[in-house]
């Protein structure tokens, strides 16, 4: 069946089968390999993405049940070959070591700093605390987070 | 032999529509969220041929109060709920509940008949609904019926649901006050893990004397239960440590837990004590 959706503000369509998952159809349909596919079921956030804004686990997402609607990953946030605040502090940090857990949680940030641009770090660990990292311990992405939420209200 | 393949999903506009559909195909099922479904599907325990995506269907999602009763629609999204305003007053159980249903990935997905139809013995929202007096609407083939929530269960993902049937509609009646309400869990940790033991409470007290309590325990039993001892013992009576002694010794005994991988079932038990305890003092607090 075919699913016609935004993704990062372009029209799409793909080519799905009824069950598949918004993170397949992303990944295998649509070429989009950014998010990352790790226990598939919900519980590590590492397929997170925006849908209408929000994020979810796209692991759970059924790909038909987006018709229509808008998805931002992680490759919709650089723009005019700039990368985007939460980028720009992850990396000025060393928040990443080997990065299959951050385009989930930038996703998941970016959502966040939309809600609330100046949380606390107590609020950036509990915003995120959906998404595991195996890595880090997590203490950089806090700092990154909080950083980029920084630059953001500076800059704005 | 192969597993059948799902081949068909469909977008019922309407509730009629959507039993239509599941009345068609004997392997037909509802899918809302699916943060439960879709897991199934993958690890093997569900197959369904045809998938029934009721998320389309206006009349089925939002809130809305009417003659003092709270009408919440089956697709309703959790974090929706988390964010109304009637709820956060007046039922502060839901809202802690909700919070704790998943990280905020899986509160955008998950509705709340999802979690009720899933019937999981520590479903977070259960306990709460069940300590406010909720009611189901559900509409099949044969027409619309009314459920009490305590009569939906009848063991761990198992409802009185007939396999066209929908739940189109929770509805709190607002018999019970829900503002002294309040729901707890113990957990090894946040977002991802289910309750190994889960409590909600609703009380209602004059001058320090309880009008009316309602204790539920969650992952104690094959489905979440009401502690009735309790909640007749409680009546007319102040929560002193006496009291509180004894609503713990009689949530203990209501359970009836199994031990598996992540605790005892001597564990839960003793927890389910603690937790009734410490959750009705913390509803009381809330006046
Ligand atoms: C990572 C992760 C963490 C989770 N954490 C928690 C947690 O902390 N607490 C908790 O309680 N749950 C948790 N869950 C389970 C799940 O998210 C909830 O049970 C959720 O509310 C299910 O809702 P859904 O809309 O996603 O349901 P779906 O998966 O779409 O459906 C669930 C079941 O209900 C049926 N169904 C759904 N709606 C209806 C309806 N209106 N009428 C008839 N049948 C219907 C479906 O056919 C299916 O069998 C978690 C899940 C994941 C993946
Ligand atoms: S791959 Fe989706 S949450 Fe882990
Ligand atoms: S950087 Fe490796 S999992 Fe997070």
């Amino acid at each position: 069946m075919l699913v016609q959706l935004k993704v990062n503000g372009r029209d799409v369509a793909a080519e799905i089968t009824p069950a598949m998952s918004l993170a397949s159809c992303l990944r295998t349909e649509l070429g989009l390999t950014g998010t990352k596919l790790s226990c598939e079921v919900g519980e590590c956030g590492s397929c997170t993405v925006l849908l209408d804004g929000k994020p979810v686990t796209s692991c759970l997402v059924p790909a038909a049940q987006t018709a229509g609607r808008s998805v931002e990953t992680v490759e919709g946030l650089a723009s005019d070959g700039s990368l985007h605040p939460l980028q720009e502090a992850f990396i000025k940090l060393n928040a990443v070591q080997c990065g299959f857990c951050i385009p989930g949680m930038i996703m998941a940030a970016k959502a966040a700093l939309e809600k609330n641009a100046n949380p606390t770090p107590e609020e950036v660990r509990f915003i995120l605390s959906g998404n595991l990292c195996r890595c880090t311990g997590y203490q950089k992405i806090v700092e990154a987070v909080l950083l980029a939420a920084q630059e953001m209200r500076d800059h704005g | 032999m192969a597993e059948p393949k799902t081949t068909e999903y469909v977008v019922p506009q309407s509730v009629g529509e959507a039993v239509e559909a599941l009345s068609e195909s004997p392997k037909a099922r509802v899918i809302a969220g699916g943060t439960d479904l879709m897991v199934g599907m993958r690890e093997g325990h569900v197959h369904p041929t045809r998938l029934v995506d009721i998320t389309r269907i206006q009349e089925l999602i939002g809130i809305s109060t009417q003659n003092g009763s709270l009408r919440i629609g089956a697709a309703t999204k959790i974090d929706e709920i988390l964010h109304h305003p009637t709820v956060r007053s007046e039922y502060p159980a839901l809202v802690d509940a909700g919070q704790l249903l998943g990280g905020w990935q899986i509160q955008n997905m998950a509705t709340l008949a999802g979690n009720l139809c899933n019937a999981s013995p520590a479903a977070e929202m259960s306990g709460p609904l069940l300590v406010l007096d909720a009611e189901v609407e559900v509409m099949g083939p044969s027409g619309e019926r009314r459920i009490p929530l305590g009569e939906f269960w009848t063991g761990p993902g198992k409802t009185v649901l007939e396999p066209a049937e929908i739940l189109t509609t929770i509805v709190i009646p607002g018999k019970v006050s829900g503002r002294l309400s309040a729901y707890q869990r113990v957990d090894i940790r946040h977002s991802v893990d289910i309750a190994l033991v889960s409590s909600a409470v609703g009380v209602e007290l004059s001058e320090g004397k309880v009008q009316l309590a309602r204790i539920a325990l969650g992952a104690v039993a094959p489905t979440v239960i009401r502690v009735t001892e309790a909640e007749a013992y409680l009546q007319g009576r102040t929560l002193s440590e006496e009291v509180l002694d004894k609503v713990e010794d009689l949530a203990e005994a209501a359970a009836v837990p199994i031990t598996d991988v992540r605790a005892s079932a001597e564990y839960r038990s003793a927890m389910a004590g603690v937790l009734a305890r410490r959750v009705l003092l913390l509803a009381a607090e809330r006046g």
